[in-house]
């Protein structure tokens, strides 16, 4: 007889897997079942003109923002990497706006913001710049644009820091070996540093990634996706629908797209960052 | 040639490499030759560059490179530890120091192949530097040294780690190599029997101090002190303190015989060892042993009575310091 048994640890994963089961897979089955409750949730998604604005917003958020991000974190982890000394400073001391709570730092870049008494433009005008048309959040141009380098300030020192850590894990015998072969600097981080910083550089795009399709605290803080919705995006759009207007139904909805955008997302950047 | 001149390297307060000064003539084999720990690798990296001495010059080709940058030393180095390019094939690793040359591909690739002829590689091209075995990537070290014609080759034990058969074969390998392409090699290694059968010139080094620098012939012949005595040569040669100097007797020169004889001291064997083309015997005088080399189908039972004595003219003299005393 093929009787099958109950695992002999079972009673010791009973309760964790009821609090998993409470807290998320029931939450999981009750959104599935508030979407399709009914069928118009994701009908209408394909109509909605603000959903097809929020998305194009987050998606131009979340690759300028990566793109700046990443190339800030790796030249400064480059830069920190090769001096001779002060290493540890350095690396200290670009972690403090991570460490700073989101919502701490948005309320500050807020203040700082702010077109007639924030430092930003005090200081500008010292320096004899005119500011009256420096707007920052409270423009329609450039408020997605302010959003993007609050980001950008609060996030940069997590790249670095994850580059910095890939980079002093690369053994240094193939990089000498780059130098006795006849490389320059160039080459060296062409050929030998970028391909065994991969896995570090893969790694560190997916978190961050992740993380920026799914913003929300810096954006509800600064803009509240204005103005206008010139910094609507998905989270926010859901998060209003869901509590502003009580459409769970569509918030849901809404929210199975983000994640399935997100997971086709991830898996493209792992298949190209494989590939080569 | 290449000319090293009162090179001396510190880190911290150890002296890895104290005061060497050595010079190799152009299309010269010289080996360097120590136990393990004796500096012979920082000596390596300072002609390649890696490292920048505390003291000395470095000349190579009439020209000051002491302060140079590795790439512009058109040095071709095969380092201990491999140092392969763990992303790149076998193919993509040798072919690199060309492709950074900018070499037309065809060129590259024609290379390569030659290469890796040369070394047995042809069959691992396609495969990356973790699937090889230790021998396997020593050798694409030195195929991706010698791919090109550089002004001098530095080798750092690049055949310490091949199985014994192998060993030998590629010693003669690269020694007809070297012969063929006539450019200056430095060669490291703690295997006495590979620097006397590869080098024009040893360099024998202790304690970051090379302690004679000649002809293998002189170092065998006429070692400066009982530290190289006993390093080269193997088995080493017998050290029997007489009086206030020491004498030293190469195993070849020590002759036995079963009988007693005059001007023949007797002792007792210790050990025999067959090695098929001749006998390592070993003999017990109270307390020192003397090692001879006898011609193969010597017997001698265990503890049996023997008579040696040392052929005239090859007794070596060494002061109580270990300082040989020229006759
Ligand atoms: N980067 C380093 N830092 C400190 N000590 C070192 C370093 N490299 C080598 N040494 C020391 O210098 C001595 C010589 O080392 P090495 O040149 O590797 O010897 P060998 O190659 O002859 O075995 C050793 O005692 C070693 O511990
Ligand atoms: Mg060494």
């Amino acid at each position: 007889m093929n009787r099958r048994r109950i695992p002999e640890g079972f009673p010791w994963v009973l309760p964790s897997l009821l609090v998993l089961l409470a807290l998320s897979i029931y939450p999981l089955i009750y959104s599935v079942k508030l979407a399709a409750a009914d069928r118009g949730n994701f009908t209408r998604l394909f109509t909605d003109r603000l959903f097809l604005t929020a998305s194009i917003q987050t998606i131009v958020l979340t690759i300028a923002a990566l793109a700046i991000e990443f190339f800030l974190g790796l030249a400064l982890a480059l830069l920190v990497d090769s001096l001779a000394r002060g290493r540890m400073f350095f690396r200290t001391a670009l972690l403090i706006p991570m460490l700073l709570p989101p919502v701490v730092a948005a309320v500050a870049w807020r203040l700082i913001y702010n077109p007639q008494f924030g430092v930003l433009n005090g200081t500008l005008r010292w320096l004899g710049f005119h500011t009256a048309h420096l707007t920052w959040t409270s423009g329609e141009s450039s408020a997605l644009a302010s959003v993007i380098l609050v980001d950008v300030w609060e996030w940069t020192p997590f790249l670095f820091l994850l580059l910095s850590a890939g980079l002093q894990a690369i053994p240094p015998e193939p990089l000498e070996a780059a130098r006795v072969d006849g490389a320059g600097a160039w080459r060296i981080f062409r050929d030998v540093t970028l391909p065994l910083l991969k896995p570090t550089i893969v790694l560190a795009l997916l978190l961050r990634a992740m993380d920026l399709v799914r913003i929300f605290d810096q954006i509800f803080i600064l803009t509240q996706g204005g103005p206008g919705t010139a910094t609507e995006t998905v989270s926010l759009y859901i998060y209003r629908t869901a509590f502003r207007f009580s459409n769970f139904g569509y918030a849901a909805a809404m929210s199975f797209v983000l994640l399935a955008a997100t997971m086709l997302f991830s898996r493209g950047l792992l298949r190209a960052m494989r590939a080569r | 040639m290449l000319e090293l001149t009162g090179i001396t390297k510190r880190f911290g307060a150890r002296e890895a490499v104290c005061a060497v000064s050595l010079s190799a003539c152009a299309g010269e084999f010289v080996v360097l030759l120590g136990p393990s720990g004796c500096g012979k690798t920082t000596l390596m990296r300072i002609i390649a560059g890696l490292e920048t001495p505390d003291e000395g010059t470095i000349r190579l080709c009439e020209q000051d490179i002491t302060r140079r940058d590795p790439r512009e030393r058109d040095i071709a180095m095969v380092f201990q530890s491999y140092a392969l390019y763990p992303h790149m094939t076998i193919d993509q690793n040798i072919g690199y120091p060309l492709r950074v040359r900018k070499r037309p591909a065809a060129e590259i690739e024609a290379a390569v192949k030659n290469v890796a002829a040369r070394l047995g590689l042809s069959g691992l091209l396609a495969n990356l530097p973790r699937q090889l075995s230790g021998g396997e990537r020593q050798r694409v070290a030195l195929a991706r040294a010698i791919i090109r014609r550089p002004k001098a080759f530095l080798m750092d034990e690049p055949l310490s780690n091949l199985d014994a058969r192998l060993r030998v074969e590629m010693r003669a390998e690269l020694k007809h190599l070297q012969h063929e392409l006539k450019i200056v090699t430095i060669y490291v290694t703690h295997d006495q029997a590979e620097a006397m059968t590869l080098a024009h010139r040893i360099a024998v080094m202790r304690d970051g101090k090379i302690q004679q620098y000649d002809t293998p012939a002189n170092v065998y012949h006429r070692p400066v002190n009982t530290f190289v005595a006993q390093f080269v040569g193997s088995p080493s040669m017998n050290l029997i303190p007489h009086g206030s100097v020491i004498l030293g007797v190469r195993p070849e020169d020590v002759q036995l015989s079963a009988s007693a004889q005059t001007d023949a001291s007797p002792g007792r064997i210790y050990v025999t060892e067959e090695m098929g083309n001749e006998t390592i015997v070993v003999v017990r005088d109270g307390s020192s042993q003397i090692t001879a080399r006898c011609p193969a189908g010597a017997r001698f039972e265990f503890d049996s009575p023997v008579w040696y004595r040392f052929k005239p003219g090859k007794v070596h003299r060494f002061d109580s310091s270990g300082t040989r005393i020229q006759e």
